[in-house]
């Protein structure tokens, strides 16, 4: 069935059924992106008509990136949480489902138990961990006692295990550095117990591993260590790629479990000012559109070009199944 | 397989522990009261069971409200992605014309780009038209499609052998009736899979109360929870009970529709 | 089974057979038809909603809650019985959020009518264009009626651009407690002057108590009252520009960062922290032992709400048979300098509670009327039962002089203070300028930094904050008012 000419039969049904996307990708994505960049270089305050302002809006974003202050910090936070939570989760997430993989007695309570935190509503899990990282009474801080680690300030702290700060102060000797976790911190381990969402998806892709790979594998004599690194860690790598591409994305748009957590304000001291954070507060809280539209587009390009990065670079490591 | 190491099984239990622990913890601290929180942050079982602390809840939020807000939304939505995005993904999938490569590419871009960008002139032309402080505002949106659901349709839909389509066609059935005749009944388990995750996503959904609604009659339960957790400052108990109470029906949603979340039994694991 | 893996193309997907058509059209509609049934069951749950109501709706956002909450439900209920054509409608909003909703709201083109703040945003939000003037909703006679009857520092909030833009509703005062019975027993003075209570820091230095360790902490959060204690202002309403260089504002804090010279700025600051941490947030000058006559503190800056504290603090030990302290309040004694020059009240800084009416709400006319009503305007009965019930200070003279109003005053001498005192005209509010909000974070974290660090100059801070504060108002675009020499409720 092939169309010549253009309105043919076929190419009105594919407009027919389409036409929800046709209208709500110009309504909902092409004019909001369009007029979003107009928007960046002008003062907006939402109440009155825009102003053209010229590049005023990014220059102030330029300022901020060089004293750390506004954006500069939004972005390091953002860019912190980001960077350790994702590979985390996925290591996490793909030790767990190996785990999963064998015939463990109880693996599909095993299975729930591990998915399940990954189900609850943000807005409960945020409440339930404000409370289990309470510095004095949190179980988190009681655990590790029991344990004999030292507790720790969590969601009260602004200073972070791996900013700057904290390495100034190991530099100095100084006792403070057994504080050493944060809220941002805090944020992380919280991401952290949803990992469950990706243990799943590792799992069916872990089920798609030929055993005969393994097999080959443990008959040039690998242990179970070197099968996991050789033939396992490469299987997965493609699923791992997607994986780290979409966790960076979705990363940098949580907003819900960040307004949460610091109770809409980004405190500790701006600590946990994400830019998504950042933007929503410029936007509705000092009426600064413009100003949040430069980095709404800043956060797009950023996270375009690492995209894209992330893609150039992985031939190196990602292994594409060719024939098997 | 190989035999399962023992530190496997170890790790596993423990693993499985620690992610169960705070959801325990929760359920066991909403059932304690505020004075025995405060006095014993450590212990496990209440000593007293606090079963008032629910009551107390319904008292100080009017969660048949909220409750009520949060299934009208999630029908809304639910009724809305389901009917939109297997439309647009049938037309992705099993429509041969021009303009599909071109749409697809758009449903793909979309999936990159970040909310940032379109929020706020989302919602100066949401409330343009005059959706401001209405469930509409968040319900609208999801009768026109959501990039990744109709990726997901488009899949499956790819997967239905053509054999199926042509033997519809010789039936004499257009694109409507092969759509709704053959596509959507071989799809159901996708489009109950879709629903669910759409459902949950709805449940959740905080950012949207946030920007649209400011009359507390119309909040649904993720929002209003906020509300009570920033004014009622120090009752723990009491937050836990509500995080419980919004907790529950997703809880029981996944228990009865475990498989469309985890996969068979027996489907994940190593052939062997 | 299609699962989320299954469906992202991972593992095999398996096909349906096909079934009869019959049974999937027979559970399409059953479905359907539960899910319409659903929705309409839900529906109908709005049972209360429909009141059959011709009164229009006046909707009222404010962050109160607790007890606070059933007094202004009180108020509403009392006017919405006390006449027949509006109804208010109040929605608590507390949190983070208010500020947000609100721009969100106007945004949305569905604004509340009245708004309670406390920040001061009147002068911005005016230029904004998110709140009217009174004169744009009711005439301009009324509004300036409505004007003069507030107490000046009442009215000064109130005012922007010589115009009446919010109606305040309560005014907060903060004066100095103390423990009298510490006082006496240790044979001292009540201080007269700044330097007396300084000194007083050193006699309890040297009495060696854990606690208290000093007798009085300044705070830098409180750098507004501090610059109006010593006889100045922040805001040169003649030129329009600000002043935060002013020898009053490097007077006062060269005062606060002699106290982290003199103490060492770290425990001051650890010792002012550790208040943040009593169970309850709990007012430190109260004791907390049971056998401890003395809190924290001997003397105290804190606002007129502390009096139900303190009266909660008597009944408590007396309820457990033990005796309290007895305290009092004077208001912040002035640098002797200053007490020199004139003999009028003491300065200070005050706020209060302000309404505000959004542009765009849709009875505005009833939210001036219900403002009018909460201050007592042509109630002042009802409004002095409320203040009481509230523990709020009028704003108007007529409702302090209701005799109801009057007669609680006598059975609370402490309280009376505060009442005398928000009547002063030597109260300033933060200056009702556009940037008033930036102007006093800027100013506080000034005075923070200059305690925290004695070896930086008052003078030099204050000045590199004043370049920065005008650095910030060229920024802002240009005012749809002139106000040139206009100061607002003068």
């Amino acid at each position: 069935m092939s169309s010549t000419g253009k309105f043919n039969r076929e190419t009105l049904a594919g407009l027919a059924f389409a036409s929800p996307w046709l209208v709500g990708f110009a309504l909902l994505f092409a004019w909001p992106f369009a007029i979003s960049l107009y928007w960046s270089f002008c003062h907006f305050d939402l109440l009155n008509p825009p102003q053209p302002a010229g590049l005023s809006n990014y220059l102030r974003l330029w300022n901020e990136l060089r004293t750390g202050q506004g954006f500069g910090l939004a972005l390091f936070n953002t860019i912190y949480t980001v960077l350790i939570s994702v590979p985390l989760s996925i290591l996490l997430g793909v030790v767990l489902a190996t785990w999963l993989s064998y015939d463990v007695p109880g693996r599909g309570l095993l299975r729930s138990l591990i998915y399940l935190p990954a189900m609850i509503p943000v807005v409960a899990a945020s409440v339930l961990w404000l409370w289990l990282l309470n510095p004095s009474d949190g179980w988190v801080n009681g655990m590790l006692s029991w344990i004999g680690l030292p507790p720790q300030n969590w969601l009260t702290q602004p200073r972070s295990a791996l900013s700057p700060e904290t390495a100034r102060l190991a530099i100095q000797g100084s006792p403070e550095v057994a504080k050493l976790f944060g809220s941002k911190d805090g944020l992380i381990l919280m991401t952290l117990w949803g990992v469950g969402n990706y243990v799943v998806i590792y799992l069916a892709a872990l089920g798609d591993v030929p055993k005969s790979l393994y097999e080959a594998a443990s008959l040039d004599g690998a242990n179970a260590w070197r099968r996991w690194c050789h033939v396992t860690l490469p299987m997965l790598s493609p699923v791992i790629l997607f994986q780290l591409v979409v966790g960076i994305i979705r990363g940098v748009q949580t907003f819900t479990s960040v307004y949460l957590l610091s109770e809409g304000t980004g405190q500790p001291a701006g600590s946990l000012l994400t830019v998504s954070l950042q933007l929503f507060l410029a936007a509705f809280e000092d009426l600064q559109v413009g100003y949040a539209s430069a980095i709404a587009w800043c956060l797009f390009v950023i996270l375009a070009g690492s995209t894209w990065l992330l893609f150039r670079t992985s031939s190196a490591w990602v292994h594409y199944r060719t024939n098997v | 397989m190989m035999r399962t190491p023992r530190w496997v099984v170890i790790a596993l239990w423990l693993s499985a522990l620690l992610f169960a622990l705070p959801l325990l913890l929760m359920v066991l601290g909403s059932l304690k009261t505020n004075e025995e929180l405060a006095r014993n942050p450590y212990g496990l079982l209440p000593e007293k069971w606090a079963w008032e602390n629910y009551s107390r809840v319904f008292e100080a939020l009017p969660l048949s409200t909220y409750f009520r807000n949060t299934l009208l939304l999630c029908f809304g939505c639910v009724a809305g992605s389901l009917l939109s995005c297997s439309l647009i993904a049938y037309s992705l999938a099993r429509i041969q014309w021009s303009g599909s490569r071109w749409l697809f590419l758009t449903v793909m871009m979309t999936l990159l780009l970040p909310w940032q960008v379109t929020m706020i002139p989302r919602f100066v032309l949401i409330s343009g038209l005059g959706l401001y402080d209405s469930l509409w505002a968040i319900i609208l949106p999801c009768f026109l499609g959501e990039a990744f659901f109709i990726f997901l349709l488009r899949q499956f839909f790819l997967a239905i052998p053509q054999s199926l389509l042509d033997a519809g066609r010789l039936d004499g059935l257009g694109h409507w009736g092969l759509f709704w005749r053959i596509v959507v009944p071989l799809s159901t388990p996708a489009l109950i899979a879709v629903g669910l995750f759409q459902w949950i996503e709805t449940w959740n959904n905080f950012g949207g109360p946030l920007l649209y609604l400011s009359d507390p009659e119309k909040f649904p339960v993720a929002y209003g929870l906020e509300r009570f957790v920033s004014s009622y400052g120090d009752q723990t108990n009491l937050f836990l009970a509500a995080a419980v109470l919004i907790t529950l029906p997703v809880l029981l949603l996944f228990i009865l529709a475990q498989r469309h979340f985890l996969g068979t039994a027996t489907g994940s694991g190593i052939k062997g | 089974m299609a699962s989320l893996p299954h469906l992202l193309g991972l593992g095999s997907l398996p096909h349906e057979r096909m079934n009869s058509l019959s049974s999937h059209l027979r559970n399409w509609t059953l479905a359907l038809s539960l899910l319409i049934a659903g929705v309409w069951l839900l529906r109908g749950g709005k049972v209360e909603q429909a009141k059959v109501d011709s009164r229009t709706e006046v909707v009222l956002w404010h962050f109160w809650g607790g007890a606070d909450l059933e007094v202004v439900r009180d108020v509403v209920a009392r006017f919405n019985t006390a006449q027949t054509e509006y109804r208010v409608r109040e929605i608590a909003m507390p949190g983070n959020n208010l500020r947000a909703k609100l721009f969100l709201s106007a945004a949305g083109g569905e604004p509340p009518d009245l708004i309670n703040i406390d920040d001061p945003v009147v002068a911005d939000w005016y230029e904004l264009g998110l709140v009217s003037s009174v004169d744009e909703i009711v005439s301009a006679e009324e509004a300036e009626k409505i004007s003069e009857q507030l107490f000046p520092a009442a009215r000064q909030l109130s005012s922007y651009s010589g115009k009446l833009v919010g109606i305040c509703n309560g005014l907060d005062v903060r004066a100095l407690y103390f423990n009298r019975s510490f006082l006496e027993q240790q044979g001292w003075a009540v201080p007269k002057t700044l330097e007396q209570l300084d000194q007083l820091n050193e006699q309890v230095g040297k009495l060696g108590l854990s606690q208290p360790r000093f007798a009085f902490l300044p705070t830098p959060r409180r750098a507004l009252f501090f610059v109006n204690l010593f006889g100045g202002t922040v805001w040169d309403f003649a030129s329009e520009r600000p002043q935060l260089d002013s020898p009053a504002a490097v007077a006062s804090l060269a005062w606060l960062q002699d106290y982290s010279r003199r103490y060492g700025a770290g425990d001051v600051a650890a010792y002012r922290q550790s208040d943040q941490s009593l169970p309850g947030k709990v007012f430190p000058l109260l004791p907390q032992a049971d056998d401890q006559q003395v809190g924290r503190y001997v003397f105290s800056l804190d606002g007129q709400w502390r009096v139900r504290d303190l009266q909660a603090f008597r009944k408590q030990r007396a309820a457990r048979g033990l005796s309290s302290p007895a305290f009092d309040v004077i208001p912040l004694p002035p640098p002797s300098s200053i007490l020199a020059n004139n003999s009028q009240e003491p300065g200070g800084w005050v706020n209060g509670n302000v309404f505000v009416f959004p542009r765009g709400g849709r009875t505005s006319p009833g939210a001036i009327a219900f403002a009018k009503f909460w201050i007592g305007l042509s109630n002042s009965q009802t409004a002095a039962e409320v203040a009481i019930a509230g523990g709020w200070i009028p704003v108007t003279p007529a409702v302090v002089s209701e005799a109801k109003y009057q007669a609680a005053l006598a059975a609370d001498p402490i309280f009376r203070q505060f009442v005398q005192l928000a009547s002063s005209p030597q109260l300033q509010p933060t200056p009702v300028v556009r940037g008033a909000g930036y102007l006093q974070r800027l100013l506080e974290s000034t005075a923070e930094r200059v305690a925290s660090d004695p070896s930086l100059s008052p003078e030099q801070e204050l000045k590199a904050a004043n370049r920065q504060l005008e650095d910030y108002l060229q920024s802002l675009s240009p005012s749809r008012t002139s106000t040139a020499g206009k100061r607002g409720g003068q």
